[in-house]
């Protein structure tokens, strides 16, 4: 029964401050989504429609699926919200992918939305602080950047890893970023400025940390019989993994590594039959700097402990042996939080087909995504070649 | 030296907190100080209030006494303040068992009287409580004198003797301390009792000789409890009363759970055993040291809503994951430490303090200070 599943199409919206609606974001994504599919596509040919979102801020919260599609001309598709905060979309992508593969559904969307700079600074420090543990990591006054800065601390104190090292990761997605034309951050930044701006949480500068971000993206899933009706060059799943992990970090064996990203990569990678030295191209998880170095080592590009090095050694670069993010990650493109997983499928489809323009690697022919739900209590891997 | 023969004090404690602020600073920042005979007086901290340093002044007193052996637990304090059930439970005291005396400066002294009378007529072993910590408006004069303190005393059939209108001279005390209301005159009682004659601390001087002197800037943002204009925090992070109240055994006194099938303790309480699966549990008292094994320093600006009103008044806080010398390791603030001090390794404490407030709420529970 089951089958090979591709993308057949992809859509992102711009990502940035926008001032504009959800509907609208996801709207756009879709379109460009639709128009992505080389023969075309008829909406009413999609049997079922993910959608990540986290929720954020205060529009649209219970049904948001249902509007999200009926003005994104899929109205009385089967639909849903899919919600594992900030791996919504990875995880919509996943069920989007099972549907398909198993055969009960032959196109499928798997798409994100989050508007984050609707409200004002009060109500974000709520909502930035919802997906990890709230009974206890909360209330000892810990933010979002706060417990991946106690990562940090942990894996400086174990590995040696440097402040610079992690604002190297910063700097070259800034870069990337600035190639894309979507991106949030479209600006190159120094590592002296990286170093030297205000500090969130010890070890983070405002560099470490994404920012807010409004957007959407979105993906069109089908079944390999049906491909060749709409594309001669689709992009194929070679693996879907996914995991959870405890909540709290304080519960978790170690705070240098995230299982559910370990777990959820072996799975992947065991599923495609490929090793972490056959991706070409990889959008990791990059939250914070130090969430690229410890996905590095949990998805295998580098030996524990050593994922500091690979930005400053430029082998993450865009034109580096295994580029890292080269739309900007969440870092520089932005990370609108139940768009991100969705976004990060978008990027390796349009470098997988050569369609990336001035940020395109060289020729790659396998692509990671890697999506982290909170400080890793979810995650979702996927792998896909040409 | 007192006379020893009937209902008395067996056992005492107190707690000054870790600042305070002397006269002329006071004077230079506020251009006045109405506290004629003060040369300098404590000041709570910004999560300190009369509950916890009741409960700190209890935990020293306890460190040397069965808490089996309390039948009543008597809070006193001049504020309107009913704290009483909550101090018993941050103490592992049956709440059942606490009683309440506030409103008024001579609530201790009642309190200390009616425990007395009842050890000489019915044997009743009672754990006084008088604390104080000011509630008024910090640019009134009324300000000036007050200080804050707490004073635990174990009343027994048997103990060092005191009779209202015992009235000490104010002089032993006040001029160090400040006016600190329901604890005034137990706390210079207190210091009139010879290290010998009770079991527990009433070495006053030796902590007054261990206190930190702010400015009087720092003391007024310690001092301010409600959020300055336009950082009003609508939204905080929600855990319902009943959830939060529901884990008191932990977020007071924690108190962990031992797997009755593999003993494994786990701390915070889970739904099931982590090693074999079982959800059988025994409590098991921690003993609420450990040691820091991450921590980050949440930087100006950067807190979650709920601890906005903290961090305006008192700037960055560390926050860290503790490892408890029991193994479990738990997420929880740090307090009375400069943040930059804390490092991976440092040996800590747990205390009790006010975590934030809610739905006009206070949510108490601990934090971390250095051991």
């Amino acid at each position: 029964m089951a089958r090979d599943v591709a993308v057949i199409g992809a859509g992102m919206s711009p990502f940035g401050d926008l001032k504009r609606t959800a509907k609208s974001l996801f709207a756009e994504a879709f379109s460009e989504a639709l128009d992505s599919v080389d023969k075309g596509l008829d909406p009413r040919d999609i049997r079922e429609a993910y959608i990540g979102n986290m929720g954020f801020g205060g529009g649209q919260i219970g049904n948001l699926a249902a509007l999200m599609t009926e003005h994104a001309r899929m109205l009385h598709v089967p639909t849903r919200k899919v919600e594992n905060a900030c791996a919504s979309s990875g995880y919509a992508f996943r069920d989007a992918y099972l549907a398909v593969k198993s055969g009960a559904a032959d196109v499928a969307v798997a798409g994100g939305v989050e508007v984050m700079n609707d409200v004002p600074d009060v109500r974000k420090r709520f909502w930035l602080g919802v997906s990890g543990d709230t009974e206890w990591e909360r209330l000892a006054g810990l933010t979002f950047p706060g417990v991946y800065a106690m990562m940090a601390v942990r894996h400086m104190h174990e590995y040696g890893t440097t402040r610079e090292q992690m604002a190297a990761v910063a700097v070259k997605n800034h870069a990337n970023g600035a190639r894309n034309p979507k991106a949030q951050f479209r600006k190159e930044v120094t590592m002296e400025k990286a170093l030297a701006s205000a500090m969130v949480a010890f070890p983070f500068t405002l560099y470490d940390c994404c920012g807010t971000t409004d957007g959407a993206a979105c993906a069109i899933l089908a079944a390999k019989d049906i491909v060749p009706r709409y594309t001669d060059a689709p992009v194929w799943v070679l693996g879907s993994g996914a995991a959870s992990d405890h909540l709290a970090v304080h519960d978790r064996e170690s705070m240098t590594r995230l299982d559910a990203t370990i777990a959820a990569a072996k799975a992947a990678y065991g599923q495609a039959d490929i090793t972490a030295s056959d991706v070409d191209v990889a959008e990791v998880h990059d939250c914070f700097t130090i969430a690229e170095i410890l996905a590095a080592e949990d998805l295998g590009f580098a030996e524990k402990g050593k994922g500091g090095t690979l930005a400053p050694e430029g082998v993450t670069a865009k034109d580096g042996r295994l580029p890292v993010n080269p739309s900007g990650g969440l870092k520089a493109k932005g990370h609108p939080l139940g768009a991100t997983g969705a976004a990060q499928v978008y990027e390796i489809f349009l470098q997988l087909r050569g369609e990336a323009g001035d940020r395109q690697v060289a020729t790659p022919e396998v692509g990671l995504a890697h999506n982290v739900g909170g400080s890793g209590a979810t995650c979702a891997v996927h792998v896909f070649g040409r | 030296m007192a006379s020893q023969s009937g209902a008395g004090i067996a056992a005492a404690g107190f707690y000054l907190p870790r600042c305070a602020i002397r006269e002329d600073e006071y004077r230079r920042g506020a251009g006045r100080f109405a506290a004629e005979g003060v040369t300098e007086k404590g000041v709570a901290g910004f999560d300190e209030d009369e509950v916890t340093m009741a409960v700190a002044a209890g935990d020293r007193l306890l460190a040397d006494v069965n808490r089996a052996i309390v039948d009543v637990l008597a809070f006193a304090t001049s504020n309107t303040v009913a704290g009483g059930a909550l101090v018993a439970e941050a103490l592992g005291v049956d709440p059942a068992r606490a009683r309440d005396v506030w409103g008024s400066t001579d609530a201790g002294e009642t309190a200390l009287a009616g425990a007395i009378d009842t050890a000489a007529r019915e044997g009743t072993q009672t754990l006084v409580l008088a604390a104080d910590a000011p509630r008024t408006d910090p640019s009134t004069p009324e300000e000036d004198p007050l200080g804050a303190a707490a004073v635990a005393l174990l009343v027994t059939p048997k103990g060092v003797s005191w009779s209202r209108g015992t009235r000490p001279s104010q002089s032993v005390i006040r001029h160090k301390v400040g006016d600190v209301g329901a604890a005034s005159v137990l706390l210079s009682f207190l210091t009139t009792i010879e290290p010998a004659e009770v079991t527990g601390d009433v070495d006053v001087a030796g902590a007054l000789k261990a206190r930190e002197y702010v400015t009087y800037e720092r003391y007024l943002a310690i001092r301010r409890h409600r959020p300055p204009p336009g950082t009003e925090f609508s939204q905080g992070a929600y855990v319902s009363l009943p959830a939060y109240l529901g884990e008191k055994k932990a977020r007071y006194r924690l108190v962990g759970e031992r797997c009755t099938e593999c003993g494994r303790v786990h701390f915070p309480p889970r739904e099931a055993c982590l090693a074999c699966g079982a959800q059988s549990w025994v409590d098991v008292p921690l003993n609420r040291t450990g040691t820091v094994y991450a921590y980050t320093i949440i930087g100006k600006g950067a807190a979650p809503s709920e601890f906005l009103e903290q961090q305006v008044a008192v700037g960055e806080y560390a926050t860290a994951i503790v490892e408890l010398s029991e193994g479990p390791r738990v997420a929880a603030m740090m307090t009375d430490v400069d943040p930059k001090q804390v490092r991976i390794g440092m040996p800590v404490r747990a205390v009790f303090r006010r975590i934030y407030a809610q739905e006009g709420v206070t949510r108490y529970g601990f934090k971390f200070t250095p051991a």
